[in-house]
């Protein structure tokens, strides 16, 4: 933190202030921040500790939130509600990762954007940002911070379809990290009503309570947050005991925000050899060529920036004793270091952490070798099959959804997926029906759109009678363009997210789940696979490209991709051509603001075929000289499960 | 090694022996030789010895073979007298089945002498012996238990170089010593030299399984030992080579498929210095006259951009059949005009149905082949062949190229060096495609020629080139291939010829693309640090690791 922390022309502006400055810090400690606001009266809070009114000054002159990563910011985010009103707000942010692009203050129309009259945006050191913003009058300051925070994801809405949140005591910002509609409270209970109902469906409550401080609302359940369990704790006398009876579990572990600690970044080619996770000066670090690349925080809780710095190595050896500051925290981290897909090593992790990562988890930790990890295929497969379990086990999705089900809240139903498959080969359908009979860990229904062929023929009858979901026959007429059959069919959709399927090409059991899971951490209104396996079937070879995957994008596989139906509807669906469709909905979807997020590419091969019928397709040495690796035969990933 | 049991041999008279398990490359290490002394053998050996004079050495050498480990009766000793004057003769103290046989007048010189050994040699495995070397009591069975894993080997022994005084030691006590297992203190082992080179050469290359195509030059006929089928396929040492055969024969060894074993195990001792150890720059120099004309591997002294060689290093295979003189001309033209020059043309139709109609010359039958045998009758580099011969050996690579595909100056020599760093055995190139890909193959001479030992009865030949070599398949218009409609001749000159230009503005092309993207790096770099892994577009690929620098690299 060598470089002065205000934003240009704030320094001198917040120094001729009169009245004190109220600072939040999140991640980063309270005891540096005077070299950095030199001259300025301040007073700080941390978001971590702080409690209900963590400043003394009512009104501040200006609020300044300082984080060092965007995942620490959106743990002010969570306290937000808290800050007060003021007419000046900066947000600092110390680091980010590659991937990670400017900010901007898309603040809501309905709040403070009407009383705007100074953004500045600006390069905070080599990779942080500084954001300025002036008000014409008083605004609550967590309305800017919680735009700030939104901006550097995918996410247009910092919401989350889980139950409103309450957080009792101080502390549990990790739980609910980037939702501005979480009521902060103390122990005893959620704030008030608002409009005469709760503002909290259920609760997260930091214990021990204080004695004498019962549960306030009976109306709202709580779910208690174990004792904080530190290896120094542990150590005193009956520590271990202890541990042996607190018989941690997923549920006991703060969540890992897969909003913003994903697989976003991924590297194919690690240009750093394997480094460890081990322990120095109480804490779990990597050290690479004797320089510390990363120091955890105390908390176990990972950064995107800390991702950032870990991307270019080939895999992270973690070493389990001593874990980090305590068992909770140790299981947080190695969940989001295995959410983000760093490829880790491991012996089989101790009892303890294995029934808080949970059995699959536990076991896919310590499932890869180095030897492995030298193939840069079977590395990438490591990295899926640990990012699949971490998110959907730890991630606060999941977390939530568990408390609510304990708790007996209702949760809203997980979004349904409508397959669009349109054919013209009717020779084609069982196969194609074969690959949709096999996703799981989605509900979905199919749209088989037959172009030109008829329902009645017996493959198709045969295909449809034995496909075991729902499934909507649609015939279009032949003549009709690709486009506007695509588009007839999904007029007919009733899921929330529309798949393109192709009918001759393979995808693998969790093609659909992983895309799903790549729109829920990046919010992006498209997502599909990067179009890296093909099969040569005419000289029988399978190639790979060398696409980045795990990156915003400007197009995906168009066999591959899932979009959100409003996104569709807004844009009125495919243009109605004959063939394109897809590099046609990718620019419009683009240009109309939206996102496309390209995921990686192990799940999907395209069949190459003769040309015969498809004669715009490229020729088979177009794909030979774009091939980063080639096997001879048909060689998808492991993750497409494929037996021949 | 149990002795007992029946003498016959474990595999039936007449019947081919499975050539054994697929090494890859030169990679023998899944070969898992039993312990000396703990297996059974059942191949025969034949021990060539070509000697010229010094008796007493020849004493010593078949007095050590007298006490070898590895069973009398599947060894025979061929001794050939290379014209000594007076004639040699076979000591006291030989194995049991030892012939004497001379070379004839006007016949002679070390390899005619091996040859007539060769000639009559009726073991399963040769092992070439000098007549001055004194072999450990398990030297043959180190050798042999190697050759039982795989039908394709050469093996070589480890030599080293020892002080001899005349009429010490004495055969009996070289008898004694082998017998007992103690060779190494007939003499003063501390003042032997090894064979330098060789030890070198082993530590280099993981003990000769990373060596690939180099491996052959340990076939040194001092102390090695070859599968006698595949030392027949390979044919004779070539007599008019004085010096260097060995390592000549060794590379056509090679085009038959053979994998060479270092077997440290084998061990021997050689009766004072070599020739190499005692005029090592003369016999380099010596050899580096004669012996690159034979082995194209040698690419370091066949640097000289026009002239020929005996050995070419890819034989060009175009099927003329009923192509059109014009397709047949552009294609051979073509590779006429490459920049790899060290090629030969074999230009294979039905030439013998070939005939010029002399009155009405043209309405001469198959007129196409017609003009096209006369285009090239004189041209040195082609050949006619009726059909497409078995095998290219001596070239080391075969490429086949289909009449009417034409490739740029640089092609081959890109083909040729990308199949050669990376070992492929097979790179298909794909030119066109209608249902079928039209191709054009280059071979791997060796890597066929041992996929056709090893492949298994309903297993495609190119199955098991993959396996021992490795395949590969490339894109025809990146490597420079071009249709023969949109190939201009080649012509005389470099800023003339069309080829060379479009080869130029290739450069160029790449040039500019690099420059640019070294642009868009350096803009992005002062914030983000290398291997971000960013695109700009669509048709970008991922920046290669290593960032600026390398691309920097490549531009200069």
């Amino acid at each position: 933190m060598a470089a002065r922390l205000a934003p240009v022309g704030m320094a001198s502006e917040l120094a001729r202030m009169s009245g004190k400055i109220a600072v939040a810090v999140a991640g980063v400690e309270v005891a540096g921040l005077d070299a950095l606001l030199p001259g300025v009266a301040f007073e700080a809070a941390d978001v971590d500790l702080m409690g209900t009114a963590p400043w003394a000054t009512a009104e501040p002159a200006a609020v300044v939130v300082v984080a060092r990563t965007s995942t620490d910011l959106r743990r002010a985010v969570t306290v937000s509600g808290s800050f007060p009103a003021t007419t000046m707000v900066g947000v600092v942010v110390l680091e980010t990762p590659q991937w990670c692009d400017a900010p901007g203050v898309p603040l809501s129309p309905g709040l403070g954007r009407r009383f705007l009259r100074d953004v500045s945006v600006s390069r905070y050191d080599k990779s942080g940002w500084r954001v300025k913003v002036r008000f014409s009058q008083p605004r609550p300051a967590g309305e800017v911070v919680a735009a700030v925070a939104r901006s550097f994801g995918g996410h247009h809405l910092s919401g989350y379809a889980l139950p409103m949140a309450g957080l009792a005591g101080p502390g549990l910002a990790v739980w609910r990290p980037g939702d501005p509609n979480v009521t902060f409270a103390d122990e005893r209970g959620p704030a008030p009503d608002r409009s005469d109902v709760p503002t909290a469906d259920l609760a997260v409550r930091a214990v021990p309570v204080p004695p004498g401080e019962g549960w306030a609302d009976p109306r709202v359940p709580a779910a208690d947050r174990p004792a904080e369990v530190t290896w120094e704790r542990l150590g005193s006398p009956g520590g271990y005991g202890e541990l042996r009876a607190s018989a941690l579990e997923p549920g006991s572990v703060p969540p890992v925000d897969e909003r913003s600690v994903n697989p976003r970044g991924f590297l194919k080619t690690p240009s750093e050899p394997v480094a460890d996770l081990t322990q120095h000066d109480g804490r779990w670090e990597v050290r690479a060529e004797d320089r510390t690349l990363v120091r955890l925080a105390a908390s176990g809780g990972v950064t995107d920036a800390d991702i950032g710095r870990l991307r270019r190595l080939r895999g992270l050896r973690v070493a389990w004793s001593p874990a980090h500051t305590g068992p909770v925290a140790a299981v947080h981290a190695v969940a989001g270091l295995a959410a983000a897909g760093i490829p880790l090593l491991s012996d089989p992790p101790p009892a303890w952490a294995a029934s808080a990562l949970g059995p699959e988890l536990s076991a896919r930790v310590s499932a890869a070798t180095e030897h492995e990890l030298a193939d840069e295929l079977r590395r990438e497969e490591h990295s899926v099959l640990l990012r699949r379990l971490a998110l959907a086990g730890h991630g606060t999705m999941a977390r939530w959804r568990s408390l609510a089900a304990l708790a007996g809240v209702a949760t809203p139903a997980e979004p349904s997926l409508s397959v669009v498959l349109c054919t013209r080969r009717a020779d084609l359908v069982p196969f194609a029906l074969g690959q949709i009979a096999r996703q799981r860990g989605v509900d979905l229904e199919v749209l088989l759109t037959l172009h030109g062929v008829s329902a009645a023929v017996p493959e198709v009858a045969g295909a449809v009678a034995a496909f075991g979901r729902p499934i909507t026959i649609v015939e279009a007429d032949s003549r009709l363009p690709f486009g506007s059959v695509l588009n007839q069919a999904a007029a007919q959709a009733t899921g929330s997210y529309l798949s393109k399927w192709d009918d001759d090409d393979w995808y693998g059991p969790d093609h659909l789940a992983d895309m799903m899971l790549a729109q829920a951490y990046s919010g992006a209104e498209l997502v599909g696979a990067a179009s890296e396996f093909f099969y040569l079937q005419q000289i029988d070879v399978t190639i790979r490209r060398d696409w980045t995957s795990e990156t915003m994008s400007d197009h995906v596989a168009g066999g591959t991709f899932v979009v959100s139906r409003s996104a569709f509807e807004a844009l009125g669906g495919f243009r109605p051509v004959a063939r394109s469709v897809d590099v046609q909905f990718f620019q419009d979807l683009l240009r109309a603001g939206g996102a496309i997020y390209r995921t990686h590419g192990l799940g999907f091969v395209a069949r190459r075929a003769a040309r015969g019928v498809h004669t715009w397709q490229e020729p088979v040495g177009y794909f030979l000289a774009r091939a980063k690796e080639q096997w001879r035969g048909f060689r998808p990933s492991r993750l497409m499960e494929w037996e021949q | 090694m149990t002795q007992q049991g029946n003498p016959e041999r474990d595999v039936p008279e007449g019947r081919e022996r499975p050539a054994g398990p697929r090494i890859r490359h030169n990679d023998y290490g899944p070969l898992d030789p039993p312990a000396v002394g703990t297996w059974r053998p059942s191949l025969s050996v034949s021990v060539v010895i070509a000697a010229y004079g010094h008796q007493d050495k020849l004493d010593l050498t078949l007095a050590a073979l007298a006490a070898q480990t590895y069973p009398s009766h599947l060894t025979e000793v061929v001794v050939v007298d290379d014209g000594t004057v007076p004639a040699l003769r076979l000591p006291e103290i030989v194995p049991g089945n030892t012939r004497l046989i001379a070379t004839e007048p006007g016949a002679r010189g070390r390899s005619d002498a091996r040859n007539a050994g060769l000639a009559v040699a009726g073991g399963d495995v040769v092992h070439w012996l000098d007549a001055d070397m004194v072999t450990f009591h398990d030297e043959v069975e180190a050798h042999m238990r190697w050759h039982h894993l795989a039908g394709y080997l050469v093996v070589m022994g480890y030599v080293r170089y020892v002080d001899h005084r005349p009429g010490s030691p004495t055969p009996a006590e070289v008898y004694a010593a082998v017998s007992a297992g103690a060779t190494e203190k007939l003499f003063d082992e501390e003042a032997s030299e090894p064979h330098t080179w060789i030890v070198d050469l082993a530590e280099r290359t993981d003990g000769l399984r990373t060596a690939g195509d180099s491996a052959y030059r340990v076939h040194v006929t001092n102390a090695a030992s070859v599968n006698t089928r595949l030392l027949r396929a390979a044919g004779p040492l070539d007599t008019g080579l004085v010096l260097g055969e060995d390592t000549e024969l060794g590379y056509r060894l090679a085009q038959e498929g053979a994998a060479f074993v270092l077997a440290p195990e084998a061990r021997s001792r050689h009766l004072g210095t070599s020739m190499m150890m005692r005029d090592g720059e003369q016999v380099l120099r010596y050899n580096r006259a004669f012996v690159p004309d034979h082995i194209p591997h040698m690419r370091w002294l066949r640097t000289h951009p026009r002239r020929q060689w005996l050995v070419p290093y890819v034989e060009v295979v175009v099927d003329a059949g009923d192509a059109s003189y014009e397709d047949i001309r552009a294609t051979v033209d073509g590779v006429l005009a490459s920049s790899l020059n060290d090629i030969q043309v074999t230009l294979v139709g039905p030439w013998d149905t070939v005939t010029e109609d002399r009155r009405n010359p043209l309405d001469s039958p198959r007129l196409d082949l017609l003009l096209a045998r006369g285009l090239y009758r004189a041209e040195p580099r082609v050949r006619f062949a009726r059909s497409v011969p078995a095998t290219a050996a001596p070239s080391p690579y075969r490429l086949r190229c289909p009449a009417g595909w034409v490739p740029g100056p640089e092609t081959l020599r890109r083909l040729v060096e990308r199949a050669a760093k990376d070992g492929h055995g097979l790179v298909s190139v794909a030119l066109d495609e209608a249902d079928d890909v039209v191709t054009a193959r280059l071979e791997h001479t060796g890597a066929f020629a041992r996929a056709a030992l090893v492949r298994g009865p309903d297993e495609s030949l190119d199955a098991a080139v993959h396996d021992v070599h490795g395949t590969h398949w490339l894109d025809g218009r990146t490597l420079g291939f071009l249709p023969a409609a949109d190939a201009e001749p080649p012509k005389r000159g470099k800023s003339e010829d069309p080829a060379m230009a479009r080869e130029v503005a290739r450069l160029r092309e790449e040039n500019a693309r690099l420059t640019a993207r070294l642009a868009a790096l350096e803009a992005e770099a002062p914030e983000r640090p290398a291997g971000g892994g960013r695109e700009n577009g669509a048709a970008t690929r991922s920046p290669r690791p290593g960032g600026p620098k390398a691309l920097l690299r490549r531009l200069r």
